[in-house]
C-alpha cells in the first residue's frame, strides 16, 4: 500500500512537472521537461565526456570514502578512547561539522592544485568528521557490565578490544561508514562543480553553461541513482552484520 | 577450606574526600562444597564482599584466599562470577557466551565448542547453541550465565543476585532446577540474595550481614541435606529459619540486639 502510494507521488510529480513546462508556466529552457530528459539519455551515455567524467567522479568519490573512513574510524577510535584527546579536539570536531565545509576549497586548492587529487582530498575532509564522530559515539555504546565480564573472567586487552568494544561499538562504526559515503560523495561532487577538474560535478557546470538542462538532469539522475544503490547496498551489508541487534531482525519472540 | 577471609575491611573514599566503611570485621571460611547464602538490608555490602572474594575488588584491608593462595585479581578458574544483570554479550550466539571464558584464556575453537556444548547440556540448553541472547528469556539467559562459570571449572562459584531480576515463578522453576545442578557439580557457592526462601532455600549456611558498614550479624546453618526439592519450603526447618531472617532483617533493634551477643559471646 505505502508502496503504490509513494509511486502515485512520483508519477504526479512527473506529470506536474511535464504540464508546467509544456504549458510554458515557467521556462522550459530552465527546467525541462522528463520527456525531454529521457530523450537525452542516449545523447548522454553516448557523449565520450560524459562516460569519462562518471569515471574520474566514481574513482574519486572511493577514495575519498576509502581515506575518510579508514582515518576517522582510526582518529574516532583514539578520540573515543583516550580521554585528554577527547576532551581536546571533540569540541574543535563539532565545530568543523557545525561550518560549511566549502569554504575550504580555496585552501585545498591552494595546497593541492586544480586537479583531481585535490578533489578526492576535500572529499575526504567532507567526511572524515562524521565518521569520527559516530564512531565516538559508537564507542560509548560499550557498557559496563560487559567490561566487568571482561575483567572476571580475565580477557586480555587484545580479547576486550575483539569480543567486547569492536562488536559493542559496532552501530556507530556503520553509521560513520555511511554518513562518510554520503558526505565523500557530496564533498568531490561539489568541488568538481566549483573547479572544473572533471568529472560529474564539472560535466553538470559544462551543460548549465550551454543551457543543455534535459542534459543536467540525466546527470543528476544518474548521481542519484548511484547514491541509492551505494546506500542500499550499504545497508544490506549492515542487517548482515548486526543479525544478533534487537532492531535487526524482528524474531525476538521465544519463551520460558 | 574453599575460601578464607581474614579480618576483611572495605573503605570507599567518597567524592569530597571522606573515608566511608562499607565492609568492616569480616571473617569467614567456606568449606568445599559448601553453599553459602549472604543475606542483608540493601546497601550492606553484599555484593562489595562478593567483588573481595572474586578479585574485582581489593579490600583496603585483610585477605581473601582460596584454597590457601591469596586473591589479588580475578582468576575465573578459582572463583567464576554470575552477575545479576544479563551480562551475556548480544554478539556471540548462546554456545560462544557459555564457553567465553575459555575463548579469553586462549583456548582452541574446538575445545570451546565442545566444553561449551557440555555446559548447555547441563543447564538443559543445547537445543539453544545457535540461538542469540535476544531471542531467549531472561531465566534461560541466566542458565547460559551459570553455564559460563561452570565452563571454567572454577573451585568456587560466586553468584551475585543471579535470579534477582526474574519474577517470582521463573525464579521458583529455575530455583529447584539450579539447586540440583549446583549440588551435581560439588562445588563451593557463594550467592548473594535479597530473598528470604532463597536464603534458606539454598542454602547450608546464612551468613546475614548488618547495615552500612556490614559485619557479620549472624550465621545460622541449615540442617536439611541438599539437593531439596520444593516441598522443604513447607518444613519447619526452613518456616523457623525464615522467621528468623525476617526479624532480623525487618527489625531494626533485632540486627542490633544479634551483633552484641555475638560481640559478648566472643569476649
Amino acid at each position: 500500500m505505502h508502496r503504490w502510494v509513494l509511486l502515485a507521488v512520483v508519477i504526479g510529480l512527473l506529470v506536474v512537472w511535464e504540464v508546467v513546462s509544456r504549458l510554458e508556466w515557467v521556462n522550459p529552457m530552465f527546467i525541462s521537461r522528463p520527456s525531454d530528459i529521457v530523450a537525452a539519455l542516449p545523447d548522454v551515455f553516448g557523449d565520450e565526456k560524459a562516460v569519462d567524467a562518471l569515471e574520474t567522479t566514481g574513482t574519486s568519490i572511493w577514495w575519498a570514502v576509502v581515506y575518510a573512513v579508514i582515518a576517522g574510524i582510526i582518529g574516532g577510535y583514539l578520540l573515543g578512547s583516550i580521554q585528554i584527546l577527547r576532551d581536546a579536539f571533540f569540541g574543535p570536531v563539532n565545530f568543523i561539522i557545525g561550518i560549511p565545509k566549502s569554504i575550504f576549497i580555496p585552501i585545498f586548492l591552494l595546497v593541492f592544485g586544480i586537479n583531481t587529487q585535490a578533489a578526492i582530498y576535500y572529499g575526504a575532509f567532507s567526511g572524515i568528521f562524521y565518521v569520527m564522530i559516530n564512531v565516538v559515539s559508537g564507542l560509548d555504546l560499550v557498557e559496563d557490565r560487559h567490561m566487568m565480564v571482561a575483567r572476571a573472567y580475565s580477557a586480555s586487552w587484545w580479547h576486550r578490544v575483539r569480543d567486547i568494544v569492536l562488536p559493542a561499538s559496532l552501530p556507530g562504526v556503520f553509521a560513520g561508514i555511511w554518513y562518510g559515503i554520503k558526505n565523500g560523495l557530496q564533498g568531490v561532487l561539489i568541488f568538481e562543480l566549483f573547479i572544473s577538474v572533471g568529472g560529474l560535478g564539472s560535466l553538470i557546470k559544462t551543460y548549465t553553461n550551454r543551457l543543455e538542462i534535459d542534459r543536467v538532469f540525466v546527470v543528476v539522475l544518474g548521481v542519484s541513482i548511484v547514491a541509492i544503490v551505494l546506500g542500499e547496498l550499504w545497508s544490506a551489508i549492515e542487517r548482515r552484520l548486526s543479525r544478533w541487534r534487537p532492531s535487526a531482525t524482528a524474531s525476538a519472540d521465544t519463551a520460558t | 577450606m574453599a575460601l578464607q577471609a581474614k579480618n576483611l575491611e572495605v573503605t570507599y573514599r567518597t567524592a569530597d574526600g571522606r573515608s566511608v566503611p562499607a565492609l568492616t570485621d569480616i571473617n569467614l571460611d567456606i568449606a568445599d562444597r559448601e553453599f553459602v547464602t549472604i543475606i542483608g538490608p540493601s546497601g550492606c555490602g553484599k555484593s562489595t564482599l562478593l567483588k573481595c572474594f572474586g578479585g574485582l575488588l581489593s579490600p583496603s584491608s585483610g585477605e581473601v584466599s582460596v584454597n590457601s593462595e591469596a586473591v589479588t585479581e580475578p582468576d575465573p578458574n578459582r572463583a567464576a562470577f554470575v552477575f545479576q544483570d544479563y551480562t551475556l554479550l548480544p554478539w556471540k550466539n548462546v554456545l560462544d557466551n557459555a564457553a567465553v571464558g575459555l575463548h579469553f584464556d586462549g583456548k582452541s575453537k574446538d575445545e570451546c565448542r565442545a566444553k561449551g556444548q557440555e555446559m548447555l547440556e547441563l543447564v538443559g540448553l543445547s537445543e539453544f547453541a545457535k540461538q542469540y541472547p535476544r531471542e531467549l528469556s531472561g531465566g534461560m539467559q541466566q542458565r547460559v550465565a551459570v553455564a559460563r562459570a561452570m565452563a571454567m571449572d572454577p573451585d568456587i562459584l560466586l553468584m551475585d543476585e543471579p535470579f534477582g531480576a526474574l519474577d517470582e515463578q521463573t525464579r521458583q522453576k529455575l530455583g529447584s532446577e539450579m539447586g540440583r545442578i549446583l549440588t551435581e557439580t560439588e562445588r563451593s557457592v557463594v550467592m548473594v540474595t535479597h530473598s528470604l526462601d532463597e536464603a534458606v532455600f539454598w542454602a547450608d549456611r546464612i551468613i546475614v550481614l548488618s547495615a552500612r558498614p556490614g559485619r557479620i550479624a549472624k550465621e545460622i546453618e541449615v540442617k536439611a541435606p541438599r539437593p531439596r526439592s520444593l516441598s522443604f519450603i513447607g518444613t519447619d526447618e526452613f518456616a523457623m529459619i525464615r522467621s528468623e531472617l525476617f526479624r532480623l532483617l525487618e527489625v531494626p533493634s533485632a540486627m542490633a540486639g544479634a551483633s552484641s551477643t555475638d560481640a559478648a559471646a566472643g569476649q
